[in-house]
């Protein structure tokens, strides 16, 4: 089976490869080998670490800066020690670096009510209108059908809510199937 | 718009898997936001180890489903918790955990993207730190893509380096130069016979790591699958660049038609060899029509369907080879 030459070395081994680059030519390639392995193995976790904490627009041009800044700072910024901490400590300050730079501190003035979350700029809650459609549209369901939903979505089988609600199996799938549909409608009609 | 927290599933014992996928994979803000509008904010929520209790690290280690359903419940009651969850499990979480990544759908994309940036930035003069290396200030700004573009059409704006004509130009060679090695080089002294002229391209059966020889037969026809769900990535709408991109796919069936497909049985092989000529035949079905004048999108709508099929039969043939 044919590996690629960094294949065999840990995180660590890899990274001082990288720290190493400025010694000759050789070493440059071997760095430049040691990030493309390094980024084959953790690229798609910060995907989707950065996913979650970005906006979808900018994704790839953050994880794209993440990458350049490993590069930039394992130089002088990587004691040794465990990459992937450091490598997710560089992605996290660099989220927070961009809140701070979209959220100046006039604005975050106005907030009179504390919140936990303006201390932790790295969990950035997008897609705000999408959610605020959707809390209307559930508003908007007959109460047992919101209730429904409210149940299933947090994890209540159907077997458990048909008990607690004395309502039929093939009822309450009915329900929620019908439930959804309106729900995915009202949500594309206010989107639209 | 797909509300991902409704696709939850019927059967409970699902459950785990489902949200794991969402972990690991790109939706999982869009669902926490979604659970967040249903469930409304608490006024005090739990800490994630209270949560996860003394499952937190058999969690890490082995999945979601060391949790017991009162617990996963109050996961999905505060939704917030999932994305400390995640940092954990991406941050700390062990092989399982990269197993579930791997067989991500999303993933593949936007990782073969980054990876020709990365090329092309490691590549670029001054990449080694040197004052020729953009400065930290100029490159931390990062608006969305289409201000980018919209701010270097700008008469007299300044250009990005790494977006400028020349630069990319020389990325893009020095990517596929690199891809090429990278091909060569996995494929040299292994006793893999090396697809015959066949370039590597950037995405697809013809990317340079598109086949690995280490997987169960499985994993291997996943990955196939995965690869070939690429073309969705991009969606030409002029005839040239649609031209091309059925090229590209046009080249992996000639990837596949010739590579070894060590983890596969005989059988298996002849399978995946008839198809490939059969999907190469379509493709080039496609690319005549388009020749002759065909409209685009009718064009890029019937390899959509092609593409969607011949995925399909993979990942079947990927459930048929994992039940033996």
């Amino acid at each position: 089976m044919a590996v690629s030459p960094g294949a065999t070395l840990s995180d660590e081994q890899l990274a001082d490869a990288i720290v190493q680059r400025e010694r000759s030519a050789d070493a440059m390639q071997r760095a430049r080998d040691a990030c493309g392995e390094l980024y084959a193995r953790h690229a798609a976790k910060l995907l989707a670490f950065l996913a979650a904490r970005a906006p979808r627009s900018q994704l790839e041009d953050v994880h794209q800066e993440v990458w350049e800044r490993v590069w930039e700072r394992l130089p002088g910024g990587f004691a040794g020690g465990n990459f992937r901490a450091w490598l997710f400590q560089i992605s996290r300050n660099l989220l927070i670096d961009q809140a701070r730079k979209k959220r100046p501190m006039d604005s975050i003035a106005d907030h009179d009510v504390p919140d936990e979350r303006q201390a932790r700029p790295d969990l950035v809650l997008f897609e705000s209108e999408r959610a605020a459609h959707l809390r209307n549209c559930l508003e908007k369901l007959a109460p047992e059908a919101a209730a429904l939903v409210r149940a299933r979505l947090s994890g209540q089988s159907y077997d458990e809510i048909c008990e607690r609600n004395g309502i039929r199996m093939e009822r309450a799938h009915k329900l929620f199937h019908r439930a959804k549909e309106q729900l995915h409608d009202c949500v594309k009609r206010v989107t639209a | 718009m797909k509300l991902h927290a409704l696709d939850i599933p019927d059967d409970a014992a699902e459950l785990p898997a489902w949200l794991e996928r969402h972990l690991v994979g790109l939706d999982l803000g869009t669902l926490v936001s979604e659970l967040r509008a249903v469930h409304g904010t608490a006024a005090a929520e739990p800490a994630l180890r209270e949560v996860l209790g003394q499952q937190a690290d058999a969690v890490l280690r082995g999945g979601l489903a060391q949790l017991s359903p009162d617990r996963l419940s109050l996961l999905l009651q505060h939704p917030e918790l999932l994305a400390d969850l995640q940092e954990q499990i991406l941050t700390r979480g062990g092989t399982y955990w990269d197993r579930v990544a791997a067989e991500s759908a999303a993933l593949p994309g936007p990782c073969a993207r980054g990876r020709e940036r990365l090329a092309a930035f490691l590549n670029a003069p001054g990449a080694a730190g040197s004052a020729e290396a953009p400065s930290q200030a100029h490159r931390l700004s990062l608006p969305p893509r289409a201000a980018h573009d919209q701010e270097a059409m700008r008469p007299g704006a300044r250009v990005r380096w790494y977006r400028h004509p020349a630069f990319v130009g020389l990325a893009t060679a020095a990517a596929v130069l690199l891809a090429v090695r990278a091909y060569d080089a996995r494929y040299r002294g292994s006793g893999v016979v090396q697809p015959p002229v066949v370039a590597a391209t950037g995405w697809g059966w013809a990317k340079p790591d598109a086949l690995p020889q280490d997987l169960t037969a499985p994993a291997y026809f996943n990955r196939l699958a995965d690869a070939a769900q690429e073309w969705f990535n991009k969606q030409p709408e002029d005839a040239v660049t649609l031209a091309q991109r059925i090229g590209e796919l046009r080249q992996g069936c000639s990837v596949l038609i010739f590579a070894e497909h060590r983890p596969l049985g005989a059988e298996d092989r002849v399978w995946l060899v008839e198809k490939c000529r059969s999907w190469a035949a379509k493709l080039d079905d496609q690319r005549v029509a388009l020749e002759a004048g065909g409209k685009p999108e009718e064009v890029r709508a019937a390899t959509d369907e092609v593409v969607q099929k011949l995925v399909v039969a993979l990942r079947a043939r990927a459930d048929q080879t994992a039940r033996g």
